[in-house]
C-alpha cells in the first residue's frame, strides 16, 4: 500500500513538471512571436524624408528630417530625426529641435549664414 | 608745498572718484527703435513645452526714463499668422484614461468612414467648425482646420498633442539697463547683459559671460570690427566700422542656437541681429525668440540683415560719413596753440613760485 502511494505521488511530481516546464516553453514561444511581430511591423512603417538646402556664395547648409510613419498606430510618426549641416564658410545658428514622435507631420526650422532653412515631413506620404 | 599738493590731490580724487556711467548720445527720454522680421518661417518662439511658428516679428522698445545710471526701458515684442504645437509627455493611466474619455464619446455610433482599424466620424465645434474625430486602438484624436488635439497610449506612458492656430501674440514688458555694467535688470534681478546696444567703453570681448540659460554660459565666441561691411535697412544704410559679435551654441526645450549681432560702431546700437538667446526674451517670459527676416544672409560686403533687421527709429543718430568743405580757419588754430602754450608757461612759473 505504501508502495502504491509513493508510486502516485513521484508520478504526480514528475507529471506536474513537465507540465510546467511546457507551459513555459509555449508562453515563452508566444512571447518571442508577439516581439517579432511588433519588431516585424516596425520594420514594415515606411520611412519619410525631407531635404532642404540654401548656398549664398560663401557655402551651403544642408537640412535633412526623417523618421518613420507607423501603420499601426495611424497617423503618428516616430523614430524623427534631424541633421543639420554646411559646407564652406555658412554656420547653422539655429535648429528647431523636434519630438520623438509627432502627429500627422512635423517640421523643422533652421536658420544659417546663408540662410533659412525648413524641412516637413508628413504621415500621409508613408500611407 | 602745500598747494601743489592739494592741486595734486584734488586731480587724484578726481581720477579716483567712482565713474559716472558713459551714457550713449542718442540715449533719452522717448527715443524708441523698431526691428522687424518678415516672411515665412520668419518666427520661432518657445516657451515650456510651446512652440510657436509664424511669418512676422516685431521688437519695439522706447526709453521711459533715464536717471542715475538707469535706464527704464518698455519693450513690446509682436508676432503674427502663428500655429502654436505643444506636445507633452503623460503617465500611463492619465493618457488611457483620455484616450477612453475620447472612445466613449462615439461608442454606439455609425463612424463615417473606417481606414485600417480607424474609424472616422465627422465632428462639429462652435469655434473650430466641421471636423472629423479619428478613433484608433491606441490613438484618438479630434482635427479641424486649425485645431487638432491628440492622445497616444503606449505600453509605458502616453502623449498628447495639441496644434492650434494662433493670430497674434502681443506681450510688454518694462525692465531697466544699468548703463554702469550695461546690465539689463527684470523686476529687480539682473538678468545679463544688454544686447540692444553697446556702450563705447564696453565692448564685448571674446570669453566674456553675457548670460545663463538653463545652467549654460552664453560667450561670446568672436568679437571683430568689420571695416568693409555695409548693411542695409528699411530705415537706413549703415557703412562701417561694425561690430560683429557671436556667441557659442546653448541648447533649450525644443530648439539649439546661438546669436550673431551687429553694432553701428559710432551709435553702439543694434543694426540688425539674430538673437535666439537673450535676457530680453526671458524679460517677456520666453525661453527663446528667433526672429529672421526672409532676406537674411550673412556675407562680407554688403548686406540686407541677418535676423530682425532695424526699421525705424526717432534716435538722432550721428552720419558716420565724412564732412567735406569743411575746415578749421587757420587764424583760430592759430590762436588757440598760443593759448594753451600760454596756459602751460603759466601754470609752469606758478608752480616754481610755489615751490620756492
Amino acid at each position: 500500500m505504501r508502495r502504491v502511494v509513493v508510486l502516485l505521488v513521484s508520478l504526480w511530481v514528475v507529471l506536474s513538471t513537465a507540465a510546467m516546464g511546457m507551459a513555459w516553453g509555449a508562453g515563452r514561444s508566444m512571447e518571442e512571436e508577439s516581439s517579432a511581430e511588433i519588431e516585424e511591423t516596425l520594420i514594415r512603417d515606411p520611412v519619410v524624408c525631407d531635404h532642404d538646402y540654401v548656398s549664398n556664395g560663401i557655402g551651403t547648409a544642408h537640412l535633412t528630417l526623417c523618421g518613420k510613419a507607423s501603420q499601426s498606430n495611424p497617423p503618428w510618426l516616430y523614430a524623427i530625426n534631424v541633421d543639420a549641416w554646411t559646407t564652406g564658410s555658412c554656420g547653422i545658428y539655429y535648429v528647431s529641435l523636434v519630438p520623438s514622435k509627432a502627429y500627422l507631420y512635423v517640421e523643422v526650422t533652421a536658420y544659417s549664414d546663408c540662410g533659412k532653412l525648413n524641412a516637413m515631413i508628413n504621415w500621409v506620404e508613408g500611407h | 608745498m602745500r598747494r601743489p599738493t592739494s592741486l595734486f590731490l584734488f586731480f587724484l580724487l578726481i581720477l579716483l572718484s567712482p565713474l559716472t556711467s558713459a551714457q550713449p548720445y542718442w540715449l533719452k527720454e522717448g527715443v524708441y527703435f523698431k526691428y522687424v522680421a518678415e516672411g515665412e518661417h520668419s518666427v520661432a518662439i518657445t516657451q515650456d513645452s510651446s512652440t510657436y511658428r509664424g511669418s512676422y516679428g516685431e521688437l519695439f522698445w522706447r526709453v521711459v526714463k533715464v536717471e542715475n545710471g538707469l535706464v527704464t526701458v518698455e519693450a513690446v515684442l509682436k508676432a503674427e499668422n502663428l500655429t502654436e504645437e505643444r506636445y507633452t509627455e503623460l503617465p500611463h493611466e492619465e493618457a488611457l484614461k483620455r484616450l477612453n474619455e475620447l472612445i466613449s464619446l462615439y461608442e454606439g455610433k455609425e463612424p463615417s468612414t473606417t481606414m485600417g482599424s480607424c474609424r472616422l466620424y465627422p465632428v462639429e465645434n462652435e469655434t473650430w467648425g466641421k471636423g472629423i474625430a479619428r478613433i484608433c486602438n491606441e490613438t484618438a484624436s479630434i482635427e479641424f482646420s486649425n485645431y487638432t488635439y491628440a492622445v497616444l497610449v503606449e505600453r509605458d506612458k502616453g502623449l498628447e498633442f495639441i496644434r492650434r492656430a494662433v493670430p497674434k501674440i502681443v506681450r510688454r514688458t518694462v525692465f531697466e539697463i544699468d548703463l554702469r555694467d550695461n546690465v539689463l535688470v527684470y523686476n529687480g534681478t539682473p538678468l545679463g547683459k544688454n544686447l540692444l546696444f553697446i556702450l563705447p567703453d564696453k565692448i564685448p570681448r571674446e570669453g566674456e559671460v553675457l548670460s545663463s540659460v538653463l545652467g549654460q554660459e552664453v560667450k561670446v565666441t568672436k568679437s571683430i570690427i568689420l571695416n568693409d561691411t555695409v548693411i542695409h535697412t528699411p530705415f537706413r544704410t549703415f557703412k562701417p566700422p561694425i561690430l560683429f559679435i557671436r556667441t557659442n551654441m546653448v541648447a533649450g526645450n525644443g530648439w539649439q542656437g546661438m546669436s550673431g549681432i551687429y553694432y553701428d560702431m559710432s551709435s553702439g546700437i543694434l543694426v540688425t541681429g539674430f538673437m535666439p538667446v537673450s535676457p530680453l526674451w526671458e524679460a517677456f517670459g520666453f525661453s527663446s525668440v528667433a526672429l529672421f527676416d526672409e532676406d537674411s544672409k550673412r556675407s562680407r560686403g554688403e548686406m540686407g540683415g541677418f535676423g530682425m533687421v532695424l526699421a525705424d527709429t526717432n534716435a538722432e543718430l550721428v552720419l558716420t560719413k565724412r564732412l567735406t568743405g569743411v575746415e578749421i580757419p587757420k587764424l583760430s588754430f592759430i590762436v588757440f596753440i598760443l593759448s594753451v602754450f600760454l596756459l602751460a608757461v603759466c601754470g609752469a612759473v606758478k608752480i616754481r613760485r610755489w615751490d620756492a
